[in-house]
């Protein structure tokens, strides 16, 4: 992973990263990335992904109310009565 | 303007007809007030797990048999990432690598367009920039629909015209109607279609650059919005212009596209399988009791019409919906077919138009319609009459042999008689004809008669009296 990468993914997370800073980051998700590459060395073939029967978990269709949705809005940042309000979104 | 070959294909996102959401149990209530149908999951609450929806996959193995797609043992859902306000998790849960059906085809009259897949994934919410028509300084977000669940369509490029997508929409949302998948109500958002454009000089080059169409509201404005960008696009083309693949609104009130967003460089949604959810497993039985519930669909119904003897017109109307087509079949099962067609037509979808009904809530039996057809083929009673005693049926269920009682049809043939004669000097040259040979002038007496009746007396009736009036004539002379 080089500058120009974590600038990208920055980017795509909607993040700033200071000038400085950037160095330090492509570094530190270097390591990350090498440490994940262990599992690689592990010898998959033939193991499904899930360790798990073949078994659907699902849930039957039926309405449950939420009951506290006032406490949902009220964790936004930002309302107008019954909607969650945010910055003008220019598209549309 | 040199030609140009277009190259369409559809992407149709259909709501599935559920109670509850695709992975919480929220109502998926269309209409309701702004942010009651939502909890933790749905608006993506840290530490929540979703749940999938039984019946979301139930129909969705169900609109891959319907579509002729091959149903997946396996298949997985994956996050697709993206910042929006209308997207409260920052990733949408959908279907990538493994889509639970692929690889089938929609009959159309004259072709077949290939499906490349059809998968499973949940609904955004809504971005709201008005209050009524006063602008807010910001943008509201309703959260109803974030969540419900919706089955993507993604069509291959087999479209060429504008013509071919409308009848492909027709045809897919009466399948998917038919089956009861979805509602595919474009205007209460069940169905909506996004369409990929690119036209090239011939058939030997690569297909062109394309652009992406959406936001049209109707079917009629999908084909529309195709027909202007196709022109569009090879006005620009002429022009020595060049065509960038980038997102286009439809603004139906000037009936135009307009570049929205660039796509400088492919969107990254970096898609990876969905870590909080099981895979979906399918087999045999599944699809065998989705098998048994899809009725007999559109294709199947609209031969057995035309061999019954109807017109192509009558056969489009009757297919169009399953239950008026499940009604017409039993009004026409011991009846003259071509006359309940007519009546159902022509009276019972009049009916229904004036009372704003659903065939649904018709309650009118179907057997009175049939036997209405009988008396009204046989001669019995005249389209007057029907057109009188239809409303008072619809609107009490009462079969027709019961109004006529009650009607005072003038059947008495003494009664009748007189009218005939008083018919005969009213139209004396009429009356000579008719004496002469000329059977068609007896029309102008038996209208009068059924006139002066206002239509309650029985025109075969009228017929037979003034024949027997006739011969007796010709006696005399
Ligand atoms: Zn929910």
């Amino acid at each position: 992973m080089d500058r120009d990468g974590i600038l990208r993914i920055a980017k795509l997370a909607r993040l700033e990263i200071e000038d400085g800073k950037i160095e330090k980051f492509t570094e530190e998700f270097n390591k990350i990335l090498s440490y994940f590459e262990k599992l690689g060395e592990v010898n998959t073939k033939d193991i499904s992904p899930f360790l798990l029967k073949n078994e659907n978990v699902l849930r039957e269709d039926e309405v449950i109310r939420f009951k506290d949705r006032d406490r949902i809005l009220g964790n936004a940042p930002d309302r107008q009565d019954d909607f969650f309000k945010v910055k003008k979104v220019i598209e549309e | 303007m040199s030609d140009f070959i277009p190259t369409i294909g559809l992407e149709v996102h259909v709501q599935l007809k559920t109670k509850s959401k695709m992975f919480c149990s929220c109502s998926t209530d269309f209409g309701a007030a702004p942010n009651t149908n939502i909890c933790p999951v749905c608006t993506g609450q840290p530490g929540v797990l979703p749940a999938k929806n039984k019946r979301a996959i139930e129909l969705a193995v169900r609109a891959g048999l319907v579509l002729n797609c091959r149903i997946e043992k396996y298949s997985v859902f994956a996050r697709k990432n993206y910042f929006y306000p209308d997207l409260p998790k920052a990733y949408q849960i959908s279907q990538y690598e493994l889509p639970i059906t692929r690889d089938g085809f929609v009959k159309l009259s004259g072709k077949k367009i290939g499906i490349i897949r059809a998968h499973l994934e949940e609904d955004a919410g809504k971005l709201l920039h008005y209050i009524g028509s006063v602008p807010v300084d910001g943008s509201l977000v309703d959260l109803n629909r974030c969540g419900v669940p919706l089955l993507e369509i993604v069509s291959y490029p087999d479209i060429d015209s504008p013509e071919t997508a409308f009848e492909y929409l027709k045809t897919l949302r009466r399948l998917l109607r038919y089956a009861e998948i979805s509602d595919c109500d474009m205007e209460k958002g069940s169905l909506r279609c996004d369409c990929n454009v690119s036209v090239r000089r011939s058939v030997d080059e690569p297909l062109g650059v394309k652009t992406e169409i959406k936001n049209m509201n109707s079917f009629r404005e999908v084909r529309e919005a195709i027909a202007y960008e196709i022109e569009r696009q090879k006005k620009v083309l002429s022009d020595g212009g060049k065509i960038y693949q980038e997102t286009r609104l439809w603004n139906g009130r000037k009936g135009v596209t307009v570049e929205m967003r660039r796509k400088e460089e492919a969107a990254d949604y970096r898609y990876f399988p969905e870590p909080d959810l099981t895979p979906i497993f399918i087999d045999e039985k599944i699809i065998e009791e989705q098998r048994k519930l899809i009725p007999k669909l559109p294709a199947e119904r609209k031969e057995k019409l035309f061999e019954m003897g109807l017109s192509e017109y009558q056969v489009d109307v009757l297919v169009e919906e399953r239950k008026l087509c499940d009604y017409f079949i039993a009004a026409s099962e011991n009846s003259n077919p071509k006359e309940v067609a007519n009546l159902i037509i022509t009276n019972l979808l009049g009916e229904m138009n004036k009372k704003r009904l659903d065939i649904e809530e018709v309650k009118l039996n179907p057997l009175f319609v049939g036997e209405l057809a009988d008396l009204k083929a046989s001669g019995k009673i005249s389209a007057q009459v029907v057109k009188r005693i239809f409303p008072q049926m619809f609107e009490k269920n009462i079969p027709p042999s019961q109004l006529l009682k009650n009607l005072n049809i003038v059947s008495d043939e003494g009664k009748l008689e007189k009218l005939v004669w008083e018919g005969i000097s009213e139209n004396s040259s009429a009356w000579e004809d008719y004496k002469m040979g000329k059977e068609k002038a007896s029309g102008r007496i038996i209208g009068w008669v059924m006139k002066k009746t206002r239509g309650s007396s029985d025109p075969a009736t009228v017929k037979k009296i003034l024949e027997r009036l006739k011969d007796e004539k010709d006696f005399d002379n």
